[in-house]
């Protein structure tokens, strides 16, 4: 069962899923549905015995491509819809040990190619407006299976994070003579510096003036390119580099494999002229404030919506950045 | 809804400009499901 409610107060979607209650959570590793089909094995997701890159329709998916009307009719306040989307599955390799993190740029590199791939694909799929690829990584952020994968929503709808963050760059660009937001906002990061983790021929990773997390990162695009799609062959294989340099120096920073969540915004794939307004970008949102205590989005900021943090973005980009290991500026 | 003037994703640009060799097998699993492999020509980018 997929099916959209609407919230009129938050003016947003909530998606419910009721069958993915059942999903496989946290199988030992030699019942690891992501690994490849062994000999004599039991029959994994990956009817192979070995991959580079693997995707596949997720098993309990939030979004079905055939949902149909919901049964409950809902209201003209209240009104339900159909919870038709695409879900897939990326594994980034047929190691079930391996991190996107401890692989090399090169295979960073071909996931990259996918990414785009799949957002060219999904975003061509006539009911999709928004391809949303993401990683949710380690136990703190709530995954159920460890092999190394992430995950793409192609939604019906423009989600509410980045439909804010659109309206915004639309407000900005027309109150300051065409300008992108986002471009502005990376121009004040590179003349600031404080806040600057690592930086490549056309990516730049920072930890961004209003963090919302304490080791937030964004890696952004210098071109104002709208998404994965329109980007050059050299700036996909700098995006690789910048993002190995970034995770290393994760996992670096408290000395373990850091949980995150990792979410791409770019250009909706609705048919509107995102020109100038989608700037592509990778956000990254690591739960921990130190090494053993994690940030909780706890009454302010889950009921507020407002944020408070114990430690400033100069603070802690200082830090990730001499765990990156190299000047940034 | 009219995808007509969907300028989204931008094709021409998301073409492979060099020598990366990707190759791309779609295959329907028991249930319908589909599931694609993506593998690289290049043995350098296998290394993990």
């Amino acid at each position: 069962m997929n099916q959209l409610r609407w919230d009129p107060t938050l003016k947003e979607w909530v998606a419910y899923a009721t069958h993915r209650q059942d999903r496989t959570f946290l199988p030992p590793a030699e019942y690891c549905p992501l690994d490849p089909t062994k000999p004599g094995g039991f029959p994994t997701e990956v009817p192979r015995q070995a991959y580079d890159i693997v995707v596949f329709e997720n098993r309990f998916p939030s979004f079905a491509p055939d949902a149909p009307e919901p049964e409950e009719g809902g209201s003209p306040l209240t009104p339900t819809a159909p919870g038709r989307g695409i879900c897939e599955v990326v594994l980034y390799s047929d190691d079930h040990y391996a991190t996107l993190a401890g692989m090399s740029e090169a295979r960073i590199h071909n996931l990259v190619e996918v990414w785009a791939d799949r957002y060219r694909e999904l975003g061509s799929v006539e009911f999709v407006e928004y391809v949303f690829i993401f990683e949710n990584k380690g136990e703190a952020i709530g995954v159920t299976l460890h092999h190394p994968h992430g995950q793409i929503y192609a939604y019906p709808f423009i989600p509410p994070r980045p439909k804010k963050e659109l309206e915004a760059a639309t407000e900005y660009r027309s109150d300051n003579e065409h300008r992108c937001l986002h471009c502005d906002l990376l121009s004040q990061e590179h003349e600031d510096g404080r806040r600057l983790v690592a930086k490549g021929d056309h990516f730049t990773a920072f930890v961004p003036f209003y963090a919302h997390f304490p080791y937030e990162a964004h890696v952004y695009a210098r071109r104002c390119a709208p998404s994965i799609a329109n980007l050059s062959a050299e700036e996909r294989r700098d995006l690789a580099r910048v993002l190995k340099r970034l995770l290393v120096g994760y996992d670096r920073l408290f000395g373990f494999s850091l949980p995150y969540m990792m979410v791409m915004h770019q250009a909706p794939t609705d048919g509107g002229d995102y020109e100038g307004v989608a700037h592509f970008h990778i956000e990254f949102y690591p739960p921990n404030r130190t090494a053993d205590k994690l940030k909780y989005l706890a009454g302010s900021e889950t009921g507020a919506g407002a944020y408070v943090m114990d430690a400033l973005p100069e603070q802690t980009a200082g830090r990730l950045r001499e765990a990156v290991g190299g000047k940034a500026r | 809804m009219d995808r007509s003037s969907n300028n989204y994703p931008d094709k021409s640009a998301a073409e492979p400009e060099d020598e990366t060799i990707m190759v791309k097998e779609r295959e329907a699993k028991e249930d319908g499901r589909y599931i694609i492999f993506y593998s690289f020509g290049d043995e350098e980018d296998r290394e993990n």
